[in-house]
């Protein structure tokens, strides 16, 4: 996993995956969140979902820190 | 009364031009519903219809119906508090002769996804349900 850039499932604790979908959305940041039609993994993990984030050739290393940057504020908007 | 509720709450969605802002407060208004008891967070409270899950319960008070609800994703319990400030405290009759096509004023289409809004209608549904078990 170290070194892979391919598709990165995870979960921010407390927070549903779902909410921060739709925030990064309205950051101009799409992701995939819920489960991914993997309904038997995330039962056995005992999740309701996860965010999904990949790269793709044409994303610059500046996008990567506008995700992180938007992914901080979503999850303080979330935060009780 | 339902009517003004809802204008009520259209007014306030509407000084957000900002679709985050609009988000952040519902959010908020979402962290200021109570949390669900525990005992009541189980399946047949469940809402049909919901990506993220919403528990729904109904008590008669007198003629009045008080609903409490909850649920495990923030941007939906935030919605879950405006439809609950819509239809909470009314009597099964006010519930049951409300034309749920009034709350297309809110456009919610606008703030949720497909997916969501078929929870709010479940939800709407549900309470329509309770109203006419206590009728």
């Amino acid at each position: 996993m170290e070194n892979s850039i391919v598709s990165k499932s995870f979960n921010i604790k407390d927070i549903n995956s779902e909410d921060i979908g739709i925030l990064l959305d309205k950051m101009h940041i799409a992701v995939r969140a819920g489960h991914h039609c993997a309904q038997p993994i995330m039962k056995k993990l005992n999740i309701d979902g996860t965010i999904r984030v990949s790269i793709a050739f044409y994303n610059t290393k500046e996008d990567i820190d506008i995700f992180i940057k938007a992914l901080k504020k979503a999850i303080t908007m979330l935060k009780d | 009364m339902i009517e003004s509720r809802i204008d009520s709450i259209k007014d306030d969605l509407e000084l957000f031009d900002d679709d985050l802002q609009k988000y952040e407060y519902i959010i908020d208004l979402g962290k200021s519903l109570p949390n669900l008891e525990e005992e009541h967070k189980k399946d047949e409270n469940l809402v049909q219809g919901c990506t993220s899950k919403v528990w729904l319960i109904c008590e008669k008070k007198d003629d009045i119906l008080v609903f409490k609800a909850d649920s495990n994703a923030a941007i939906v319990k935030g919605l879950v508090k405006i439809i609950l400030t819509i239809f909470n405290n009314l009597s099964a009759k006010e519930i049951l002769d409300f034309d749920t096509q009034i709350l297309q004023k809110l456009n919610l289409q606008e703030i949720i996804t497909p997916n969501r809004q078929s929870g709010v209608q479940g939800m709407i549904k549900r309470i329509k349900e309770y109203a006419k078990a206590f009728a």
